[in-house]
């Protein structure tokens, strides 16, 4: 279906903020992700959407240009009033028994892969969820990269950065957040549920680091970024 | 009690109809049946015989059904062999020969554990305790991953603590006495870049080296895939799909070892890799330009793989082609948009012929897989689908095509959803063999089996071979291969196609 750009504005180092209206409101749920392309283009990516407020018509994509890239370095081109081409939503992720039936819950994330757990920062604060907990650990390179949904992040009951490429600011975690799992083998047993989302190296990795730590593995999911 | 190291037949029997068809069933296929089959590598338990090997098992590669072998041939040899442990394959419409053969199995080898592994009993592995004497079922699609696991729990172990120990590994469902107990979830993501390259003279690759629609000049390999299972994964027919799955992918450089190897060791001249969808963008690009980089690109062996359309953008796709890169197989579930969304296929209609250009352009063979008999399917649509293939593959934007009934299986979501709907005609698992509509329709079943009828059809019209004589002026040896050696070959397979789908039903 079609969709007009409203809103794509750099927010960190090399990540855009995007913001799509459909032409019809469509069913959604946190989590889930569509597919973009451009207009005449003929390729299309998955973005894991942002919150969007209950609005089901308008939705926020986290999206990181990548040098040399097909879709992304014409994406960050698009400017308001601009034509999209969408398909979705599509997937489960965040919709399964054991995150939604999980009190404590931790997200992992690495760059972009914040996307959807910010959805589900913003969900947290409506009544039905309001009794369960979500700590956050997110990683990222530095501290340009950083991208917290306008403070969504500072509503999660726990959060901690890890910065693989500088200094960790105090407060925060100097390494990649396989490292942090590995310094701290009790962190994650303090959760019920484990949600993943970030590139498939750090995914693969964390999961076997948690398998190691004898963390549950049916209680764990994930969503694998390029 | 001392133990050696425990003895593991992968085993794939053959499984022939009352027509005296076999049915075609590794690799996660859509059983079908053939009397001159296409035996596909079971990659995944290819590398998990692999695995077992290097770790000090004794493995026994028992594709009777790709050996031509009969049943009872097959079964002597399996008895004889007295293996430990016989690891299957199954899926929805042979599940009931499995639960058969479990039976006849325990009476000649009454000491080997039963492993049986496939989407359909991963899925549903209560029902195939309840019908069959297996002994394990493995709940997870990283069968060598898991079956390592299994090995690795019972090694130096005695005999009679096996079932016991296996109860430590995590994705298994196994008899415990009269009770049925499950290990627990499998590990959704494993790191591909750990799985094994398959062992080619263990896994005997000259059986699936020949007769193959995919390869254009013998003898061809599948590769071991890139990608674990799906980098999409949406797609509602497909069992690569479900938030019970992820995908996972395979480095660049260790792939392309594999296809040095097979093109040097074994003088392969086709490979194709049967990820459910293979690299896009950047990795593509790395893919291609590793194969230039080595020369593999000019040792006369082409390359394949699936995709789906809106995947690869036209640079892409032209660096592939200098990378010898030809068949190109991609879903075209249909041609109308309202049934692309109900499968959640994620690409617009609008964009395919534009990526069939770029491909034909390039020099590439796409052919296109191509799906009718959906619950809701109208004739309109129907006809549309008709006439966009044939126009397709007139104008020479597709090369060659299949047409399968799309059949629910394996409890995919499309299988599910027929389920709730009400629309499925049968509960018989034998009769998803895709041989006919097992699902109400708007239209007669008739209809669908003409409609395949003249998408094969193309394969001998004047226009289709005349394109195809027009290609040979662009001069490439790929395209004069593809009428002169090619071309019998593919004759005798949609002549296949046509008799199966069509003609066999009606006589039956």
């Amino acid at each position: 279906m079609q969709a007009v750009v409203r809103l794509n504005q750099r927010v960190a180092d090399a990540s855009f903020l995007l913001r799509i209206e459909l032409e019809r409101p469509v069913e959604w749920r946190v989590g889930q992700h569509f597919s973009i392309g451009l207009a005449g283009l003929g390729v299309n990516r998955e973005y894991s959407c942002l919150d969007s407020d209950g609005d089901s018509q308008t939705f926020d994509f986290l999206y990181k240009v990548v040098e040399g890239g097909v879709l992304t370095p014409q994406l960050s081109l698009l400017t308001d009033g601009d034509e999209v081409e969408v398909w979705g939503p599509f997937g489960e992720f965040l919709q399964t028994e054991t995150w939604l039936g999980a009190n404590r819950r931790l997200a992992i994330a690495t760059g972009t892969g914040i996307s959807p757990f910010l959805s589900e920062a913003a969900r947290k604060t409506r009544p039905h969820a309001a009794s369960t907990q979500m700590s956050v650990l997110y990683g990222l390179r530095s501290g340009v990269d950083y991208f917290d949904g306008d403070g969504i992040l500072g509503r999660v009951d726990g959060l901690t950065v890890c910065y693989s490429r500088q200094q960790a600011p105090r407060g925060s975690f100097g390494g990649r957040v396989t490292d942090f799992l590995r310094r701290k083998p009790h962190f994650a047993k303090e959760f019920d549920a484990v949600a993943l989302c970030g590139n498939r190296k750090m995914i693969a990795e964390t999961f076997s680091i948690l398998r190691e730590q004898g963390f549950p593995e049916n209680q764990i999911e994930s969503e694998v970024f390029f | 009690m001392r133990n050696c190291a425990p003895k593991v037949a992968f085993s794939f029997p053959p499984i022939v109809n009352e027509l005296g068809q076999r049915a075609m069933v590794s690799q996660n296929r859509n059983v079908q049946y053939f009397i001159k089959p296409t035996f596909l590598v079971p990659v995944v338990h290819a590398q998990a015989a692999t695995a077992l090997r290097d770790i000090g098992c004794s493995v026994f590669w028992d594709d009777g059904n790709a050996e031509g072998l009969l049943f009872d041939q097959w079964l002597d040899r399996l008895c004889e062999e007295k293996p430990d442990i016989v690891v299957l394959e199954s899926t929805t419409p042979v599940m009931k020969f499995f639960w058969r053969l479990t039976e006849t199995l325990k009476g000649r080898l009454p000491n080997a554990i039963l492993c049986i592994t496939g989407y359909h009993s991963m899925r549903m592995p209560g029902e195939t305790f309840e019908n069959s004497l297996v002994d394990v079922v493995v709940t997870s699609p990283h069968v060598d991953f898991v079956i390592q696991r299994m090995l690795g729990a019972i090694i130096g172990r005695d005999r009679e603590l096996w079932m016991q120990s296996f109860a430590e590994v995590g994705g298994l469902v196994i008899r415990d006495g009269a009770a049925v107990m499950s290990t627990g979830h499998f590990s959704l993501v494993e790191d591909v870049d750990r799985s094994a390259i398959i062992d080619r003279d263990l896994t005997r690759w000259k059986l699936y080296s020949g007769e193959n629609g995919n390869f254009l000049m013998p003898p061809g390999a599948y590769a071991t895939s890139v990608i674990r299972d799906c980098s999409f994964g949406k797609c509602t027919f497909c069992r690569y799909n479900g938030a019970d799955l992820t995908y996972s992918q395979m480095d660049v450089k260790k792939s392309v070892d594999e296809y040095e190897l097979l093109i040097t060791k074994y003088g392969v001249k086709e490979i194709f890799d049967d990820s459910g969808v293979w690299f896009r963008g950047k990795d593509a690009r790395e893919f291609a330009n590793e194969i230039i980089s080595r020369g593999l690109h000019k040792k006369g062996c082409y390359f394949g793989f699936n995709t789906r359309f809106e995947y690869l953008d036209r640079e892409t796709i032209f660096l592939l082609a200098k990378a010898n890169f030809r068949f190109v197989l991609l879903g075209f579930e249909a041609a109308d948009q309202e049934t692309l969304t109900r499968l959640k296929k994620g690409y617009s209609n609008e964009h395919v012929e534009q990526c069939l250009r770029w491909m034909t352009e390039a020099g590439l063979h796409p052919h296109l897989t191509v799906m009718v008999g959906y619950y809701w399917q109208t004739q309109e649509q129907l006809d549309l689908t008709v006439r966009t293939v044939k126009r397709y593959m007139f104008q020479g934007l597709a090369r060659t095509l299949q047409v399968t009934i799309c059949t629910p299986l394996d409890f995919t979501e499309y299988h599910k959803e027929c389920i709730r709907e009400g629309v499925l005609l049968t509960e018989d698992y034998d009769d998803h063999d895709m041989s006919k509509l097992i699902v109400k329709t708007p239209i007669p079943h008739e209809r669908y089996y003409e409609a395949i009828r003249e998408m094969y059809g193309v394969a001998f019209h004047p226009r289709y071979l005349l394109r195809c004589v027009a290609f040979l002026l662009k001069f490439r040896p790929r395209d004069w291969q593809f009428l002169f050696v090619y071309g019998v070959r593919a004759a005798r397979r949609v002549r296949q196609h046509m008799y199966n789908l069509t003609e066999a039903k009606s006589g039956s």
